[in-house]
This record gives C-alpha cells, structure tokens and sequence, in this order.
C-alpha cells in the first residue's frame, strides 16, 4: 500500500494513539498495530473513513466512544471541544511546573524569603522551631529520607498534629495569602508519607501477643446455621443501643462482631467439608473411575458441591450520627472480606463517595480502620448527602452492580433537606439480585423530620439495627443470601 | 512529539497527515474507493439477507474478515446483535454455530467433553479382545503403546465436541456466535481468551486443536449486565449496536413484513420512536416491532389507527404498567400527523 511505504500511516497513528493516551484513554501497541492493518485493508482515503475504520480497533467499550471521537477531532482537524478546559488545565500544569515562582511574581514580602530562591520563605522559618515533631522538621528540611526513616519509629500522633498547627498559628503574621497553596501541599504530602509508612510498618510488624489476628481466626468449623454469634454474645450486649454506646462497649461489640465472622469464614470458603451430606455424585469422575476396573466394582464418587459466592457491595454513610454502626458492620465485613475472594467492594461516603475496598487488604481491622479515616477522600465532618452520593455512585461505579450483586446500604437515612434521590435506590434495586438497607436508628424516629425512611422504604427493605442483636441476626443470614446454591 | 512552552501550555507537534485524507466527502476515483465497496458490498450483502445495517456494522464485518478477529457487539437487549450474526452467517454462506451463555457455564458445555458412558461401553465389551492383546507383552510400556494404537480411547472416536471446539476444527465457512457473554463467569471469560487470540484450544488428553488458516468468523454478543474484562475486549473489534433510529428502524419494517409500505413502515417506527421516549419497563426490540407491524398489516391494513395499535398492545408491551403509556404513544402520534 503506497500510504505505507514512507511509514507515514503508522507514524500518524502512532502519535493519534499518544495524543489519545493524554487524554486518558488507554490505547495499547497492539491496537496501534490493528488500527494500521485495518487502514491496510480497508485504505481509507478520508479522515471520515479513518475514523470509522480506526474506531473498532482504538475503542473497547461504550464509554469511549465519545472520548475517541473528541480526540480523533482533535488530533487531526485541531478542533478543541473545550477550549477553556484545555486553557485551564495548561494553567494549572503550569502552576504546578511553577508554584513557587508565582507566588514571587505575587508581590510576597522580602523577609519571608529565604534558602534557595525558588523556596518559600516559612519553610526555613517553620523549619528552625523546636517544638515541631522531628520527622517533620527533616522534611521541611528537604530530606525526605531522614524524614521517613523517624517516622517509623515517631509516627505522626495526635499531638504531633496540634504542634504543627500551633507553629503555623504562631508564624501567621509572616505567611501570605499565596503561601496557603504550598503549605496545604507540603502539609498534605508529609500526611501522606506518614501513612505510607505506617502502612509499610504494619506490614512488616509481628502481631502483639494476644491480639486478634481476625483474618487468621478461622480455626472455629462453622457448625450452627443460625443465631450462632447471636446467642454466644453477652445478652446485655445485644440488647444494648448501638448509638448509645460507650467506648469500652463498642470495642466489646467490634470484637464480638469480628469472633461471629471469624466463625462464619469456613462456611464461605472453597471447600466446604468433607462430611458426606455436602456431596454430591460426580458421574464423570464416576466414569472415568471405573474403565480402569471395566465397570465392576461400579465405584460412586462425589464431590463437593460446587459453590458459588454472590457479589457483594457495601455502601456505609460514617457521618457522626452512624458511625458507631458502621464501624461494627465493617469490622465484620473486614474479617470476611478475603473469604469473598475479590468478590466484595466497599464505598464510603458522607456526601461525597470513595471506594475503601483496598483497606481491607490491610493486615489488621484497626490498620484498615485508621487508612480510611486518614487516607480516603472522605468528608467526615460534613453532612450525609444522600442524593448526590447515591448518584456519584452509579454514575462511577456501574459495574459495580449487576444480577449477581447483594448491595447493603447502611445509614439513618436523613437526607438533610437534600434530594434523596429514591429513583436511584429503585434503579439499583432493579438491577441487583437483592438489597437491604441497614439503619440503625431508633425505629420510632423513622420517618420524622428530614428521614427519607419512609420514602426508601417503597423501593428497598429497610433493617432495623438499632440494637447489636439485630445486627448480628441479621449478619447470620448472609450465608443464605450470598451463597449461590 | 511533546515540548512545554515558558508559559505551560503543552505543544504537539504532530506526525504529517497523508495527503489524501484532507478534505471530507467520498474519493470519486475508481481505484481509491476500496473501504467504499467494501463497505457497500457487505451493505447490499445484508440487505439481501433482510437485515438493514448501519456504516459501521459493515466496516467492522469487513475488517473482522479481513483481520481475521472476532467482533465484540454491545448494545440495550433487543437491538439485532444475534441478528447480525445470524445474518453474517447468510451473507457469508456460513454454518452458524451458537453458544448461548450462562452462569456457571464450563469447558465441558462450550468446548469439549469425552463420553466417558462411550468409553465404558466399549471397554466392558473389548475387555477380553483386550486381554488377548495384551498376553504376549513383556512390559508395561508395549502394553501402554498397543493400547493407545489399537484402542485409542483419547481420540476423536470419544471426544465430544462443543460448539466452540466444533467452530474450530470443523471445514468450511461457520460463524461462531458466543451469545450474552455478560452472563457467563469470570472464569469463562479467561476460557475464551487463547480460542479468540490464537484459534486454538488445548486439550490435555488429545492435543491443540488449530483453525489453521480458515479460522471462523466469531461475534461475542453482550448486553452489559456486567463489565467484561479488558483482556476479553483488547482481543475483539468492538462495536456499539444501539435500537434503531426511525428512519433505519422504517427500513427494516419494510425489510422483514412482507406487504409493508413506505408509508406503514414509517408511521409504526414513529409509534414505536415516540413509545420508547415514554421510558417504557419493558423497552419494545427491533423484533417486537416487527411483530407489531405484522400484527398491525395482519388486522387494520395500511391504514392504522389508534384502536388498531391499543388492540396489539400484547405484542410489545410486556408490563401491566407499559399498557398505559402505549395509549399515550398512540394519541401523541395521532395528533402529530393530524397537526
């Protein structure tokens, strides 16, 4: 083909794929590859051609359709769809590339500068104060190493935190309105080092002696098919409120939650026993045995009855009002969560939504607790907006939802004058094999005030958790829903 | 390719554009409008077979043929993807072979399987043809080789073939159509993936079976009722079959119902356009529209009216819910064409 025989096509697409991938949409090699051996057969001789020719190869889903054919625009006609995003975002890059130089150009006064010259002038200042955490002090230094090498050992506390926040109160005077920018990002980048190495140390740390290790604590054969943690548990417990818990009694119910999934785990996992009423005949095996006897004796053989887990989704309102409950749900979920073998996710919101599944991969239940109160992008101190979280929900997580999927939401339901968004709950409903919603308030206040309970309620069951009982005899139902039998 | 200019902003210098893809419109020279009869060919093909296509349905099929690569198709339930291949395997003068998906879904039910009863069977009833054979060896070894010479029970004799396997190894033109792919496994999923990169299977007992240089064409169908993963979708051409706009939607009116009109055709596809804009629960397929224009001819003739659509209302709408909105749908035409 002559278009090839100076490489052009190839280097055009080449740099359509590059430009693509800037865009965010992941076109590999070999699609690149394709998409010429499709211009090879096909010879397009126009750009309307190329692209109905280039988009089977380039594009693998709906989504990116649109996504393709504003970057095919782009890239060979040079017509921007937004013209001002581009701008922005060359602003922003630009700002990131020069953050500090701006602040310069801003007109900052002579005496908070200091160091190298591209540096802000509190560092140094901040830097030289003695009462800030040591590993702090390194970083604001510059050398991160030193920084994360005493962090391991003089993690970031509570009192560490107010200390840095008392120095930058002291020094306000000398910090300009420009100065926020980088010191929210130095401040935000060391809380994000700590964590990572938090993270890293418990990953390398020996478990306490006598500490429930939950995701190893399966040693209990699951032998009662209900009601098992439920009567096990001190009875005062599981007529206790769950908002009216105190401290002491809630790490008493988080235990007694994770020892009811400590002993449900065998019954969710692959092999499920070997006692024969578990099995059922497997007649190729059976066959396949017996040739090598000709048939007499006719061996039967069985095997364990293939089981399958359902999906599972979590969606946890953790404003203050509910998140005493939703703390005991998920320290269950977390002593479960391997057991579901990738087959569990978990989003977090208030009034804004994120996916904390990755946390429960994490070695301890208070690991995984302290990295979503620290690392996710949670609002903990707003106000639950129910609408919009369950409609940024669907919107980015689709997929998370199909027949296969038992979805849980837990939350009180008061929608703070929001839109509650009920159409959403009936969507998902719709979609999914089967949906609870968990609440932990006192039933007699359903339905009062600004709780879109009753509301809900037409579309989805509603679960009153409001004592630990419930909870737990709920929880000992889940086998049943998410065992595909 | 990339250099950031003083002030940020990001500069692309691009690779030339071939010359001959500047300017817009169909090339009128003979000997470059290959994606053009290729493109026209599938279309009259389709036609011909009663299956109205859209551009980009023939420009995958032709690349699909030409790329040898199985095409993805996506699209709400109802919008023609096994149609399309059924309709590919008539153009083609293909054998269709159908693997309709499920959950749970296995190697044994989509590629092969040994018919171990057979096998049974056989050794039972050669069990002292077999001893005889056998008397005179001296090791085990010249037993293992006359056994698997003389009685192959690992050969084709035993070997049942599943409609992918059946795909492969069989001769001749064949469409292969994995239907509703969403609705098998993960594990599934990875199942497929050496068929759909390499055309082939492995089976432990017998060997890799290749489709060689003939591999069939295969149409993977899925309605989205969950992601499929992206190691399944790199191997396909994709494409996004959506319902029908009115007018493609006229066309295969008049394509499928015998008797329909222009005029017929156009007034049920506004009917059914103007019923799928009231978010009916149960969304009409092309099917059901063709069963209603059928339903439609078969009782009122050409001319339909409001009644005539309220009394076929069973054919399309299948929620006690959707019964109102088709009255709704039928007034709303009735009043556009009287305005």
């Amino acid at each position: 083909m002559p278009l090839l025989e100076n490489d052009t096509l190839a280097r055009s697409l080449s740099g359509l794929a590059w430009y693509a991938r800037e865009r965010g949409l992941m076109v590999s090699s070999a699609e690149v590859v394709e998409g010429v051996s499709a211009c090879a057969a096909l010879a397009p001789h126009n750009l309307g051609e190329l692209q109905s020719v280039l988009t089977p190869c380039f594009v693998k889903s709906r989504e990116d359709l649109d996504v393709f054919a504003g970057v095919f625009r782009e890239y060979f006609y040079n017509v921007k769809t937004a013209p001002v995003t581009a701008v922005v975002n060359a602003e922003l890059r630009s700002r990131c590339g020069a953050g500090e130089k701006k602040a310069e150009d801003a007109g900052q006064s002579e005496a908070n500068r200091g160091g190298r010259e591209d540096e802000p002038g509190w560092r140094p200042l901040l830097a030289s104060k003695r009462d800030l955490p040591e590993p702090f002090r390194l970083y604001l230094q510059g050398d991160k190493h030193a920084a994360a090498a005493r962090l391991v050992n003089d993690p970031l506390t509570d009192a560490g935190r107010k200390a840095i926040v008392a120095a930058f109160a002291r020094m306000a005077d000398q910090i300009g309105p420009a100065d926020l920018a980088t010191i929210r990002q130095t401040v935000g980048e060391y809380a994000r080092l700590s964590n990572e190495v938090q993270k890293l140390r418990a990953q390398c740390a020996a478990p306490a002696p006598g500490a429930v290790h939950v995701q190893h604590a399966d040693r209990h054969r699951w032998s009662q098919p209900a009601w098992f943690a439920a009567d096990s548990a001190p009875s005062a417990l599981l007529a206790a409120r769950v908002d009216t818990l105190d401290k002491e009694q809630l790490a008493l119910v988080i235990r007694e939650a994770q020892r009811a999934a400590a002993a449900m785990k065998p019954f969710f996992a692959r092999n499920p026993g070997t006692g024969r009423r578990r099995l059922a005949l497997d007649y190729r095996r059976t066959m396949h045995a017996s040739m090598a006897t000709f048939g007499e004796p006719f061996w039967l053989l069985h095997t364990a009855r293939h089981r399958r887990l359902r999906r599972l989704v979590t969606f946890c309102d953790v404003s203050g009002s509910v998140k005493k409950a939703t703390g005991i749900l998920l320290s269950f979920l977390f002593g479960l969560h391997q057991a579901f073998e990738g087959r569990a996710r978990h989003f977090l919101f208030v009034s804004q939504v994120d996916e904390v599944t990755p946390f429960f991969s994490l070695p301890s239940y208070d690991e995984c607790y302290r990295r979503i109160a620290g690392a996710s992008g949670i609002d903990f101190r707003g106000y639950s907006n129910y609408g919009k979280a369950l409609s940024t929900l669907w919107e980015n997580h689709r997929s998370a939802f199909d027949y296969e999927t038992v979805v849980l939401f837990l939350g009180d339901a008061r929608s703070n004058r929001y839109d509650p968004r009920p159409d959403l709950i009936r969507t998902i409903q719709g979609t999914v094999r089967d949906a609870f919603f968990l609440n932990p308030e006192d039933p007699d206040k359903w339905g009062t005030a600004d709780s879109a309970v009753r509301i809900y309620e037409k579309d989805i069951r509603m679960v009153d958790i409001s004592r630990f009982g419930n909870l737990l005899r709920f929880l000992n139902r889940l086998p049943d829903m998410l065992l595909a039998r | 390719m990339k250099n950031h200019s003083p002030c940020g902003i990001v500069r692309i210098s691009r690779a030339p554009i071939p010359a001959q893809w500047k300017g817009g419109g169909w090339c009128l020279r003979a000997t470059d409008s290959t994606m053009k009869n290729a493109v026209i060919s599938w279309q009259e093909k389709l036609e011909a077979v009663a299956y109205v296509p859209t551009r980009e349905i023939c420009t995958v099929l032709r690349l699909a043929e030409a790329l040898k690569k199985p095409v993805l198709v996506e699209g709400p339930p109802g919008a023609g993807k096994t149609s399309l291949a059924r309709a590919a395997a008539d153009v083609l003068g293909a054998r269709l072979i159908r693997l309709q998906c499920y959950e749970g879904i296995d190697v044994a039910r989509a590629i092969y399987e040994y018919n171990y009863g057979k096998q049974l069977l056989y050794l039972s009833a050669l069990r002292d043809r077999v001893s005889q054979m056998l008397d005179g060896t001296k090791s085990m070894a010249e037993s293992v080789r006359i056994l698997d010479r003389e009685v192959p029970f690992w050969g084709d004799e035993f070997l049942v073939r599943r409609p992918i396997l059946e795909a492969l190894a069989s001769a001749g033109a064949r469409v292969l159509l994995i239907d509703e792919v969403d609705r098998s496994d993960r594990e599934f999923e990875a199942l497929l993936l050496e068929v759909l990169s390499e055309w082939s299977i492995s089976v432990p007992e017998y060997g890799t079976v290749r489709a060689g240089d003939d591999p069939p064409l295969v149409v993977l169908t899925s309605n989205r009722t969950r992601d499929l993963s992206d190691a399944l979708r790199r191997r396909c051409l994709y494409i996004w079959l959506d319902l029908p706009d009115r007018e493609r939607e006229a066309r295969i009116i008049q394509a499928q119902v015998p008797g329909a009109g222009a005029a017929f055709a156009a007034k049920v596809a506004e009917f059914i356009a103007e019923y799928r804009q009231l978010s009916p629960r149960h969304v009409p397929s092309v099917a059901e529209t063709v069963e209603l224009a059928c339903a439609l001819l078969a009782t009122s003739g050409r001319q339909i009216t409001s009644e005539d659509i309220e009394s076929a209302i069973p054919v399309f709408a299948k929620n006690r819910e959707d019964a109102g909105l088709c009255v709704s749908a039928a007034e709303r035409v009735s009043r556009n064409a009287a305005s």
